[in-house]
């Protein structure tokens, strides 16, 4: 489905696209590139990009016919029956064809997982003379997710028949072997759903072809070695991949089809997967379990003082992204950042983290006593180092679409303004906007029989019912003059009901303090405070506060969503380590800096295997697509020779094609990691390097961002001319819906794009001979360009559109242009490339021949977004400007979020509904895009003790946050392992020689370098990287209380180390604390 | 001392003291040759009384004099300097004494320097180190030798039945080939390879009173795991002193002796006792109740309270302060002397390793995996794997003295056997299976104690345990 209303903008971005396609396709067939072609076809649809990653020419609209009745599903599996019929005459061409086919429809053509997640699929003989298929999974398959990883499976099984190939049959002890290799997997890399040894021996003696896969981790299994069907002794992380995630994780999926298909043998996946529910228990506590050090925590879970749960969605999140007041990103020490990743306690894993400044922001315990609600920024900038404690982070904006997503249960909602302003009889509706002063909140309520509002709506909650009654009491005897005075022994009470006060030598004031007083029962009468009722019997201070008050308190804070830093946000542009700017190879020749300068200026000359080029002017063979002899275009031979490079004539000659002399650096690579060995012309590199720009190992310019989301902006925040957003075809006015595929980058990416335009014009004109086409001289110029979207572990991208800039470390894009990518914004990151350079620069013949070489590439290019093939998580983003009533009252009873999708119109409902996906709405608005914290501090605090000292001192600081708790967690889970790690590694480590950079299993017994004879051989594992972390983990010790195992772990590393190493420097304190002295 | 080995000698030995053998006695003492144990038969008894019966004789025999020993244990002082010398010096020392056994061969006599034998033609001998072992694609074995100052690639061709020779890396061996400078490179197509080996012994079958040395490892006292009961159904076995633990002298502790503390991620949870010290504690108190005129020998292991790095020093003083004076702290790897014999005793991280390596040995029989440690005099031969070392001046690893028995632990499981008249052992357990063998599918065999009987070529074994 393509939503009409969009036509208009569809044929800009087309138009566009075709206009960079003629241009590429014009500058190749030039000769001068190593394909005469554009190497990333386009594709309109998943039919076309199935077609083209597969190479199934013809295929596309047979997928597309099947697609209009059938779900994805089954067009796959009907379409790999069909493939196997076709190619029946080769069986192994015939099956592998038809598994890939099937895999890359369940993925949408833009996963890599069929090109790259299937090694082969085989027929192997049984010892019976019988046949059986073999499908050899690896790592990427990882990619596809557990449904489509099962699919393949079946897909594999229903081709098989089809070809008359017969049953794998696992013998009892290859059976073993699976169940011992599951277990050594998940010791390493935890898998999500761990199969009882019954499962996992039920599939494998069951499932009538073999899940195989690759060695592809460095464990080898300790049992069931050297088997003679299973060829690899080392653990096949793709096959318990498929065979947990997949297959058992996911068997009631898997079943529905199996029934459709009316396969008997996988009936057996009834009985199994049951037992999930066992982890589910502490989900809540797991963003704890992985607390990493320096990344601070923000709450534990669902404790007082940590973030507070508002229901919501801002213009800028959605789709796993949650916001939070810019202010609470400053207070934090500036550790939460516009599109940092944090991990949360609910609704999912993570969040990646966007302003509102419409929502609470936190309040704070001064030094001097006062206990205050920061209003703005100003203040927040005026009091951040008086701060003594941190009492309440404010709120945290999830919307419904996530916790629908995440298939949750809707926890209760806080009362909020939104959920009050229902209440409210129509002409007071203007309540809505403005806060009523205390004394009319209480009228209000008493007047009309409605909720207090929100704001005079304290913590209740949170304090004990003995609390509660001291409460009471001191406000009986407390002194009253303009406002209220307490004790000041009742100091905590109030912070934790979330009042303020100001601290005076007589007591607490609180200016604030008739809902207050009538919230506990007393009355203002004549300025003297009278008790009208006390509390009875009651053991619930939500039900004493309303008989106390009479009139209804609802729970302002029912819950606090725990939350800790997770990955600090991205922004930058893809450098290969080091630096490259051309695929040109010249091995050791440019010094550890690979310099292909001083190749060139040492007059080298050497030979290696390189991709062949025939000149057919003068008849030389070269590497190079213009003959470095006599300047002709050269022709491919498509074979690899022993071809010899004069480093400095090819310079010279490339230097002289572009006209520029003037180089500073020029990075080259040691070897090529292609299958082909193909060389990159020179001259693009030197261009590239003439504008300062790094290059990528497909040969494109990268610039990578986290993944934010945006579904309205305003003119103003990317400050647009009226001219510019008509341009763009958006109508003139302040807010405005974004288009899917309009994206709004940071500066620096722009900077960065933009000398990128100036390479590719410099290319286009110098190189080709042609017009340039960017013509771009400051930013702005980029407005209205089109970039490629390309996510890791996928081979298709999207068309984006430049419309804006902001100042944050991420890119804001309509949820679907990230699900599109396959990407949603819970920390993710992946990178855009100018079009053009995409399109000129980019070749398959540069892809490592490694495993997961294909990944991250454009091997295909999506023109037009179509919201039917983004990944479907993006359909549950809500599109109200205003949650009902209903949906209120649905939270106060925990139900599934799923039984109220369609009130809560997402984008899947409205797309049902509506026909259209456009004309969504938000329920909070933020007043700029930009406005929060842009740089994480974790990114700026340069060393780990500092920021360790800092993620300590916060936790400090929270209530939200048991700090000892986080101490020994950050030293158990990183400190104690780290160093460990590193005091084991030292003694069975390798030697490097700096000269040549061989490694060595063992020292050689000359000592010299058995490679260049160098003597300079040193150690890769040093004394400092065990001690790193010694003092430090001292230093807390001294200072929080840890565990008593803890601590005794310590001292024993401080012993141990100690007695290893003869070096007392610095690092070792001498008087430090032994086991001996423990005791 | 003076020998007595024939009835004139023994009868005038007797009357200088003024005693007389009964005949009964006489056969005993003729029969058993027990010449060396005459003095101690002149007992006060027996000298009031004047005459010699056989049942002082027998009483001698039945209750061999235990007593308490003083050990001096000599504890290198070994520390890294985390320099690249370290690693190299203890590598040379490795390649220097193992190829000195290997020279001593008469077959290699003649040996050359790599270097040398490079600019040979023909036959030469040559010992070196390996620094890689690969498969060709024809199925020979390629080896790349290192000697101190040159290195040469040595082939054992398949059609020598060569191929099939376990080489393991970093091990030292003497290679008896013809060099060819036909290729590109000078190599060495072997023709024999030459290991340091043990050499063949003849055991002497002494007829005398047998002295117990018994041994266990892999204690794990904290673990809740422990066996406990079967434990100290074992050490009030001891107690008794009936039986064969009437002669039994010496006791030897392998290492683990205790879980420890942090060996593992989440070991907390698998522990009883969590402070590492009231479990050596704990392990003192059964100790204790071992007569003090048996000698015990404790060793560390990976799971004990000092460092990991082999050679393991002694435990600490205030960990040795726990134990009675019977108890003798020993480092890992160490080489007893006990009563004229060599007892190697080694808690055996380096079997993790030589599983992998040795085909056929594995968690359950790891018997072959010790024997290739024999041969090749080395109890870590390959460095780089899961045996932690500390680069020294000295590789404390290297076998220099031939053991009459050799003593290992560490893997949980039970085998012995002899080879070339070495006893050997992999002394048991007295730890349950543990979750994690229970997920390596590894069943191990505890609450074994073995034997060993210094002045026969004989073993006991004695099984204490109980039903789960």
């Amino acid at each position: 489905m393509l939503d009409k209303k969009l036509d208009e903008y569809n044929n800009l971005i087309r138009k566009r696209v075709d206009e960079c396609y003629a241009i590429a396709t014009e500058a190749k067939s030039l000769g001068r590139d190593i394909s005469t072609e554009v190497e990333i076809p386009l594709a309109n649809d998943m039919a076309e990009r199935v077609e083209e990653l597969i190479h199934m020419k013809g295929i596309a609209s047979e997928i597309r016919e099947l697609s209009k009745t059938m779900s994805r599903e089954e067009v796959s599996l009907k379409i790999s029956k069909k493939v196997a019929e076709m190619l029946r005459e080769n069986k192994d061409e015939a099956l592998e064809k038809a598994v890939r086919v099937g895999l890359a429809i369940l993925t949408e053509g833009i996963l890599v997982a069929p090109l790259e997640g299937i090694k082969e699929v085989k027929i192997v003989k049984n010892d019976d003379g019988t046949d059986y298929a073999d499908i050899v999974y690896s790592g990427p398959i990882r990619s596809a997710g557990g449904t489509a990883q099962a699919l393949s499976v079946l897909i594999t099984d229903i081709v098989r028949r089809e070809l008359n190939v017969g049953a794998f049959k696992a013998t009892d002890e290859e059976v073993e072997r699976y169940i011992e290799e599951i277990q050594a997997y998940n010791r390493r890399k935890h898998l999500q759903y761990l199969p009882s040894d019954d499962e996992i021996r039920l599939v494998v003696k069951n499932s009538p072809v073999m899940i195989d896969g690759e060695g592809s981790e460095e464990e080898e299994i300790s049992g069931h070695r050297d088997m003679k069907r299973i060829k690899t002794n080392n653990i096949r992380g793709g096959m318990c991949l498929v065979l947990c995630e997949g297959l058992i994780q996911k068997s009631k999926k898997v079943l529905k089809y199996t029934n459709i298909m009316n396969l008997k043998e996988w009936d057996i996946l009834d009985k199994i997967g049951n037992h999930k529910k066992e982890e589910k228990g502490d989900k809540g506590e797991k963003y704890l379990r992985d607390i990493i050090a320096g990344r601070p925590v923000f709450g534990y879970p669902n404790r007082p003082g940590g973030f507070r749960l508002r229901y919501g969605r801002s213009r800028l999140s959605g789709l796993a992204a949650a916001s939070i007041n810019p202010i609470t990103m400053y207070i934090l020490d500036d550790f939460i950042a516009i599109g940092s990743q944090i991990k949360v306690e609910l609704p999912g894993k993570a969040a990646a983290i966007t302003p509102c400044d419409t929502i609470d922001g936190p309040t704070v315990l001064l030094k001097n006593g006062d206990h205050v609600k920061i209003k703005n920024m100003e203040e927040a900038r005026s009091l951040r180092e008086n701060i003594d404690v941190i009492t309440d982070l404010g709120e945290i904006l999830i919307a419904y679409g996530d916790f629908l997503e995440n298939n949750r249960n809707l926890s209760r909602s806080p009362f909020t303004v939104e959920w009050w302003s229902y209440y409210l009889p129509d002409k007071l509706k203007g309540y809505e906007k403005t806060v009523p002063d205390q004394f009319t909140a209480v009228d209000l309520s008493r007047k009309y029989k409605i909720p207090l509002h929100p704001k005079y709506d304290y913590y209740w909650h949170d304090i004990t019912i003995d609390e509660l009654k001291k409460l009471i009491d001191s406000i009986k005897v407390a002194d009253f003059s303009g406002g209220l005075i307490l004790t000041h022994d009742i100091r905590d009470i109030l912070i934790k009901l979330g009042i303020e006060f100001k601290n005076t030598d007589n007591g607490l004031f609180l200016s604030e303090f008739y809902p207050l007083i009538i919230s506990t029962g007393f009355e203002l009468v004549n300025d003297k405070i009278v008790q009208l009722r006390n509390i009875d019997n009651e053991t619930n201070v939500m039900d004493a506060v309303n008989k106390l008050s009479g009139i209804e308190i609802k729970p302002r804070a029912p819950v606090r969503v725990g939350a800790r830093l997770g990955r600090p946000e991205k922004a930058g542009d893809r450098k290969m380590k080091p630096k490259v700017h051309a695929l040109f190879p010249i091995l050791n020749y440019g010094d550890s800096r690979r310099s292909i300068l001083v190749a060139a200026k040492n007059r080298v000359e050497f030979s290696m295997e390189l991709n062949a080029r025939q000149c057919r002017n003068c008849g030389n063979e070269t590497p190079l697509t213009l003959c470095e002899k006599c300047g002709s275009i050269t022709y491919d031979e498509n074979t690899e020779k022993k071809l010899s490079v004069n480093v400095g004539t090819v310079l010279e000659k490339a230097e002289s094609h572009v006209g520029f002399y003037d180089l500073k650096e020029l990075k080259g690579v040691k070897k090529l990691m292609s299958k082909s060995n193909t060389v990159e012309p020179l001259e693009k590199g030197i261009l590239r390097s003439k504008y300062d720009i790094s290059l990528n190992k497909d040969g494109t310019c990268r610039y990578d961002m986290s993944d934010i989301p945006i579904t309205h902006f305003k003119k103003s925040e990317l400050k647009l001319s009226s001219e510019t957003l008509k341009n763009l075809g958006y109508p003139d006015q302040e807010i405005n819906e974004i288009y899917p595929q309009d994206i709004i980058i940071p500066e620096d990416a722009a900077k960065y794009l933009l000398h990128v335009s100036n390479f590719i014009d410099d290319l286009l004109v110098k190189y080709y001979n042609m017009q340039p086409y960017y013509m771009c001289s400051k930013i702005e110029d980029l407005i209205g360009h089109l970039v490629i979207g390309l996510a890791p572990h996928t081979s298709g991208g999207i068309v984006g559109r430049i419309i804006g800039f902001s100042k944050v470390s991420g890119c804001y894009a309509h949820p679907f242009f990230h699900a599109a990518k396959r990407r949603n914004c819970d920390g993710d990151e992946d990178s855009i490339m100018l079009l053009l350079d995409g399109l000129l620069n980019f070749s398959k013949k540069f892809l490592p021949s490694t495993t997961g070489g294909l990944m991250d590439a454009p091997l295909v290019l999506t023109v037009i977004l179509d919201p039917e093939e983004v990944d479907k998580e993006a359909l549950n983003v809500d599109t109200l400007y205003k949650y009902p009533l209903e949906f209120y009252l649905e939270t106060e009873k925990n139900s599934p979020a799923s039984s109220i999708e369609k009130m809560m119109k997402t984008m899947k409902v409205k797309m049902a509904e509506e026909n259209s996906y456009t004309g969504a709405g938000f329920s909070f608005d933020t007043s700029d895009l930009s406005d929060g914290t842009l740089t994480s501090a974790y990114k700026t605090i340069g060393s780990m003790e500092e920021k360790i000292e800092k993620q300590l001192g916060l936790a400090k600081k929270l209530i939200s946050v048991d700090e000892n708790d986080v101490a020994a967690r950050v030293i158990s889970s990183h400190f104690l392992p780290d160093m460990f790690g590193n005091l084991r590694s030292f003694f069975t480590q390798e030697f490097r020689c700096t000269k040549c950079n061989s490694k060595f299993r063992r020292i050689p017994l000359s000592g010299k370098c058995l490679k260049c004879g160098s003597d300079n051989l040193i150690l890769t594992i040093h004394h400092g990287s065990i001690v790193k972390y010694l003092k430090e983990t001292e230093k807390i010790m001294s200072e929080f209380k840890l565990p008593e195992y803890l601590q005794a772990q310590i001292r024993r590393l401080i012993d141990s180390i100690n007695d290893t190493f003869d070096i007392h420097g610095d690092e070792i304190v001498d008087d430090a604390p032994t086991l001996e002295s423990f005791k | 001392m003076e020998l007595f080995n024939d009835k004139t000698r023994i009868l005038e030995y007797f009357q200088k003291h003024g005693i007389l053998v009964t005949k009964e006695a006489m056969d005993i003492i003729l029969e058993r040759s027990m010449g060396d144990l005459i003095p101690s038969m002149i007992s006060d008894e027996v000298i009031q009384s004047g005459y010699l019966t056989e049942n002082d004789v027998l009483k001698l025999i039945s209750t061999p004099k235990r007593e308490k020993m003083d050990f001096e244990v000599y504890i290198p002082d070994i520390k890294s300097h985390s320099s690249v010398e370290d690693f190299r010096k203890m590598f040379v020392d490795r390649y220097e004494r193992i190829r000195k056994m290997i020279i001593q061969s008469s077959e290699m006599r003649g040996t050359y320097k790599i270097s040398t034998a490079k600019k040979t033609y023909g036959k030469v001998k040559i010992v070196g180190m390996v620094s890689e072992v690969s498969t060709t694609k024809n199925g020979h074995k390629k080896l790349l030798l290192e000697d101190l100052d040159d290195n040469i690639n040595v082939f054992l061709l398949k059609n020598k039945g060569l191929n099939n020779e376990l080489i393991i890396e970093d091990e030292v061996i003497g290679v008896i080939g013809s060099v060819s400078n036909s290729g590109r490179e000078t190599v060495l197509f072997a023709d024999e390879i030459i290991r340091p080996d043990i050499p063949y012994k003849m055991i002497d079958e002494q007829k005398k009173p047998p002295v117990y040395v018994a041994s266990i490892s892999d204690i794990h006292v904290g673990s809740k795991t422990f066996r406990e009961n079967d434990f100290k159904k074992m050490i009030a076995w001891i107690k008794k002193s009936m039986d064969e633990a009437e002669s039994l002298k010496y006791l030897i502790l392998s290492g683990d002796v205790v879980d420890g503390i942090g060996v593992y991620p989440g070991q907390e949870n698998d522990l009883d006792v969590l402070n590492p010290l009231e479990q050596y504690e704990k392990l003192a108190e059964y100790i204790d109740e071992v007569p003090e005129d048996v000698n015990v020998f404790i060793m560390p292991g990976n799971h004990d309270v000092v460092r990991l790095a082999e050679p393991q020093p002694i435990f600490s003083k205030k960990i040795s302060s726990f134990f009675k004076s019977n108890t003798v702290m020993l480092p890992n790897p160490y080489n007893l002397r006990l009563e004229g014999k060599n007892v190697l005793v080694y808690h055996g991280m380096s079997l993790n390793d030589m599983i992998e390596l040795v085909p056929g040995a594995s968690y359950a029989s790891v018997g072959s995996a010790l024997e290739e440690l024999l041969k090749r005099r080395h109890l870590a031969p390959r460095y780089g794997g899961k045996t932690p070392i500390i680069p020294s001046e000295r590789d404390y690893h290297v076998i220099d003295e031939v053991p009459d028995i050799f003593i290992t632990g560490h893997i949980h499981s039970y085998s012995q056997g002899n080879y070339r008249g070495v006893r050997y052992i992999n002394a048991s357990t007295w730890q349950s299976q543990t979750e994690y063998q229970k997920m390596m599918n590894f069943s191990p065999n505890p609450a074994i104690m073995t034997l060993f009987d210094l002045n026969s070529n004989t073993t006991i074994v004695k099984d204490f345990k109980s039903e789960d």
